[in-house]
């Protein structure tokens, strides 16, 4: 089966006053149909900028500079604006974090979702009203019929990211971007929708790329993990991989400072089996770097790295496969 | 939503009375005699001040006055002039719809061009029309109207006479049959679209002049607001759903941006409302402005307070007006 998405050496700067903000450079990813693939970083990593870069979203001042990005075996670079305004919302959907804001206050929600049928899809204003309360009911939404005619304000969060999902999946998009849809929601509302997400990817085929900083849903969610470090995929690997034998001392510094709080039962008491050593929480020392000022001849991760040898500090790593599905950008044998 | 309404009207009321108890206060407190004012001024003899002063119930306590006004302008009977014992009402019909005429026309050049303005300096921000906007829009504001206005005359009328230099149609001519006293209906409704095109021709110069402080107001505040909208969260779902970008800013950011916009066309209306005396001045328009003027030159109070107590009493209407349109345009204040 053909990848379904093909990302190769992308770069997408913005021209500041301030200088050249490198936010993605140089970042290679393939994407499988039905695959939910996690994007991992901290804030500032560019993870988010990777998501709007791969619908052309990313407006003045930033640009994508070069690379490419095959969708089903097409350039999504080389489209024109027009044709690019098919694939968005139809093939490809996004949904964002906090999803009240991104809900237009003065359009009832129904309109909303149904909008996006009205653009893609023939049909008629009822059809697409009747297709968004079915939609509603598919998340979830109990009386989804009066739902319909509320405003977001009148909703909580959770049921505006349930719209927000329905809107993005209403015209079956073969790709699915999350951006952070949880990271607004309290944690009750957190797990439902992920229990949908997951879902969705089951009765719809889609494939889900799911940006996030959290190593928590991360390790439930995701097939296949990408660690984003400065613009950059530092490590990729199929899920357990990366929680069990990570190789990359940026994504071994991000699983152990996970605070680890292990309890065990002895004789109906629950007692903490934690040792002192243990106790203090492990930090990764020092600053993301300043992505304006990034120095491309030494690795990004140079200067907060615990395992660096001297020819970190000299050149740019490349690519290594460790195996087929398992690779770093690192100089490190292992 | 009718909630809203029945609230809004119960507002009006009371800060119509309000008002008319604050203009009647102000008016008592001005100094000068009316009575000996509406008796002739200084050739009047004492018996003639005290017989006026009976007539007119100025020797009655001030609340009792006060009562007996507020009577009269139940029934819409504001006295008579001072100057010429017509009465008020008579020359109030006269002159409201010549200014209401032109200052709609007034309103709606500086949302014609304001808005779209706006807008494109907005979309295209820090861009030359955007500069461009701002600067005009400065001008405009800072510019006196009579001298905008004279200038239109000299130039339109006096070297290119192509536009009239004043009135509301060639005197010549007799206005369409009386309706609704504004012209382009009375026109409309007598289907004579010679005249129409006649009146038309004269309302260009003066909604052009009355308007343009509105114009430099409107652009710069639909600049504003479409400038923050655009920098909403849903305008990324709207562009994320694969609308085309003029599709956005159209249906999303306009429609959002358009209460802010809304309530300073409101505004403005009912500011140009009264505010039009200078423009009627220049253009010799018989308007309402002009003849309050008039009336405070020839202390003419009757007049005076039937112009004040009009025109605030339709200011507080225009707001009310604007207030229920916010309610309805913004869902978050006609749902709760």
């Amino acid at each position: 089966m053909p990848p379904l998405l093909e990302v190769s050496n992308l770069h997408t700067y913005f021209f500041l006053r301030q200088g050249i903000v490198k936010a993605i450079s140089g970042v290679d990813i393939v994407i499988e149909p039905k695959k939910i693939v996690g994007i991992v970083g901290e804030s500032g990593s560019g993870k988010s900028t990777f998501g709007f870069s791969l619908i052309r979203l990313i407006r003045n001042p930033g640009r994508i500079v070069k690379g490419e990005i095959k969708f089903l075996g097409e350039n999504l670079l080389r489209k024109t604006e027009k044709e690019m305004e098919t694939i968005r919302g139809n093939k490809i959907s996004m949904i964002f974090q906090d999803p009240v804001t991104y809900l237009n206050p003065s359009c009832k929600v129904g309109y909303q979702i149904s909008e996006s049928i009205l653009l893609h899809k023939k049909a008629h204003r009822k059809e697409a009203l009747a297709q968004s309360i079915e939609m509603l009911r598919e998340m979830g939404i109990p009386s989804p019929s009066e739902r319909a005619m509320n405003y977001p304000h009148q909703l909580s969060g959770g049921m505006c990211q349930r719209v927000l999902i329905a809107t993005a999946l209403c015209c079956e998009p073969d790709l699915l971007i999350a951006d952070e849809p949880t990271t607004a929601l309290d944690v009750t509302i957190q797990a439902q929708i992920l229990a949908l997400i997951k879902k969705i990817r089951e009765l719809h085929r889609t494939s889900i790329i799911l940006i996030t900083h959290d190593l928590g849903i991360v390790a439930r969610m995701c097939d296949f993990v990408a660690i984003m470090y400065a613009g950059r995929i530092v490590e990729y690997a199929d899920v357990h991989t990366i929680f069990n034998n990570p190789k990359h001392p940026y994504t071994i510094g991000l699983l152990n400072s996970i605070p680890k709080i292990s309890f065990k039962q002895e004789g109906g008491e629950i007692s903490s089996n934690v040792s002192p050593k243990q106790r203090r929480l492990q930090t990764i020392s020092g600053q993301p770097p300043d992505l304006s000022k990034l120095d491309e001849s030494q690795c990004s991760f140079f200067p907060r790295c615990s395992q660096a040898v001297k020819e970190c500090g000299f050149n740019e790593p490349v690519v290594k496969h460790i195996s087929s599905e398992h690779w770093i950008r690192c100089f490190l044998e292992k | 939503m009718l909630v809203v309404i029945i609230r809004r009207i119960c507002y009006l009321l009371l800060v119509a009375i309000g008002m008319s108890l604050l203009i009647f206060i102000t008016s008592r407190m001005l100094p000068g005699d009316p009575a000996l004012i509406a008796a002739g001024g200084m050739d009047a003899t004492t018996e003639m001040v005290e017989h006026v002063r009976k007539e007119y119930g100025l020797d009655k306590p001030l609340i009792v006055q006060y009562i007996l006004y507020m009577k009269h302008i139940a029934v819409g009977d504001f006295g008579r002039s001072f100057i010429d014992r017509a009465p008020i009402i008579q020359k109030l019909k006269l002159f409201y719809p010549a200014t209401f005429e032109l200052t709609f026309f007034g309103v709606m050049f500086a949302c014609l061009i304001g808005i779209p303005l706006g807008i494109v300096s907005a979309v295209k921000n820090g861009g030359a029309i955007d500069n461009a906007c701002r600067v005009s829009s400065l001008f405009l504001v800072s510019m006196p109207i009579f001298w905008l206005g004279l200038i239109f005359i000299y130039v339109f009328y006096g070297v290119l006479q192509i536009l009239p230099s004043g009135g509301r149609i060639f005197s010549s001519v007799d206005l369409p049959a009386h309706v609704t006293g504004i012209l382009t209906i009375d026109c409309l409704l007598a289907v004579d679209f010679v005249k129409l095109k006649m009146v038309l021709i004269h309302l260009i110069m003066p909604s052009i002049v009355l308007g343009s402080i509105s114009l430099g107001i409107i652009a710069r505040m639909t600049r504003a607001s479409v400038l923050e909208i655009l920098t909403e969260n849903y305008i990324i779902t709207g562009r994320a759903k694969g609308l085309a970008e003029k599709a956005v800013i159209l249906k999303y950011a306009l429609r959002n941006a358009a209460i802010p916009i809304v309530t300073v066309i409101g505004l403005q209306f009912g500011i140009l409302m009264g505010g039009a005396v200078l423009t009627e001045t220049v253009f010799s328009w018989p308007g309402v402005g002009r003849y309050a003027i008039e009336a405070v030159d020839n202390k003419d109070y009757p007049a005076i307070m039937g112009f004040v107590i009009t025109y605030s009493f339709i200011y507080a209407v225009i707001n009310m007006i604007v207030d229920l349109a916010y309610a309805w345009l913004n869902p978050k204040i006609s749902i709760h």
